[in-house]
């Protein structure tokens, strides 16, 4: 049988099969308002009041989910560029090793060079990219554009959203 | 919770950088609330306003001297209320802030008082 995941924009696949009956009764609700197609800003003030009203904490992988639905708006509306590498990068930190730290310490990267490119402040060279990929065990793949739009698109994660709350 | 005054903070993020005027990426936007969840617990969410700058670090010229163009900018306000005494924890926060969205200048207001946080590399930026 096929997991249910929910994919975000930087394609990190949250897991929906351990959803409890509190987090699918929030998701729905928030299925329901998402589908109205909310502005950014008016979802990003709604969801952190909602997740608290439901006692559910920034544990919860509901609260990853609002994140990037929020994220998913702001490029929707033009309020957010599209995820990039970077985007990627600091989600497969965040994800394998907890935090920036950790990383840069596990792998004798520089940790202010890293902030400034995630910060959009400087620019990796594709060899260091490489290095750092390998090292989180990723790979640099190019796609059509369209599938990364596809990807983060808002009508994805409703779909996505539906199945969550079932 | 803990005791004690505490003064209702607001602050601004505008939602393009200054250097290029581009909208931010998804990620810091992810950073800071994470960062305001992780050092305050406060999980607020923000309201969009319209506000008339000076990008440039000039304390108490936050609207354009005369014969200048006035930058309009959207911004998202954010209202917390921090303890007195942690209120320099949300002022380094802000500076990290300011470096991970590209703002040279960071508008904040303590208990109705306004102050303009210049923006510093050395301040660091929001952190994974």
């Amino acid at each position: 049988m096929k997991r249910r995941l929910f994919q975000t924009i930087t394609g990190r696949a949250l897991d929906l099969e351990r959803l409890d009956a509190n987090e699918r009764e929030f998701l729905a609700a928030v299925q329901r308002r998402y589908k109205k197609e909310p502005r950014w800003s008016e979802f990003a003030a709604w969801w952190p009041k909602a997740l608290q009203r439901s006692g559910l904490s920034a544990e919860s992988v509901a609260y990853r989910i609002c994140q990037d639905l929020e994220a998913r708006l702001g490029i929707a509306q033009g309020k957010i560029s599209a995820p990039d590498y970077r985007d990627s990068l600091a989600d497969l930190i965040d994800e394998r090793y907890g935090s920036r730290y950790r990383f840069c310490k596990a792998t004798g990267t520089d940790p202010g060079h890293l902030s400034r490119i995630l910060a959009g402040r400087s620019e990796l060279s594709l060899q260091t990219l490489q290095r750092l990929l390998e090292q989180l065990d990723a790979a640099l793949v190019i796609e059509p554009g369209k599938a990364s739009t596809e990807r983060f698109s808002r009508e994805r994660a409703v779909r996505a959203l539906a199945a969550a709350a079932r | 919770m803990e005791e004690g005054p505490r003064p209702v903070c607001t602050f601004l993020i505008p939602v393009v950088r200054d250097s290029d005027r581009r909208p931010h990426a998804p990620v810091v936007w992810r950073l800071l609330q994470d960062a305001l969840l992780g050092t305050f617990g406060a999980l607020s969410g923000p309201e969009p306003v319209l506000y008339y700058r000076k990008p440039d670090a000039v304390p108490g010229a936050w609207r354009p001297e005369e014969g200048e163009e006035p930058v309009e900018d959207s911004s998202r306000k954010y209202t917390v209320a921090v303890p007195a005494h942690r209120v320099d924890e949300l002022r380094a926060l802000l500076r990290r802030a300011g470096n991970s969205f590209d703002q040279r200048v960071m508008y904040l207001e303590v208990g109705g008082y306004a102050e303009f946080l210049e923006v510093r590399p050395e301040d660091g930026f929001l952190e994974v």
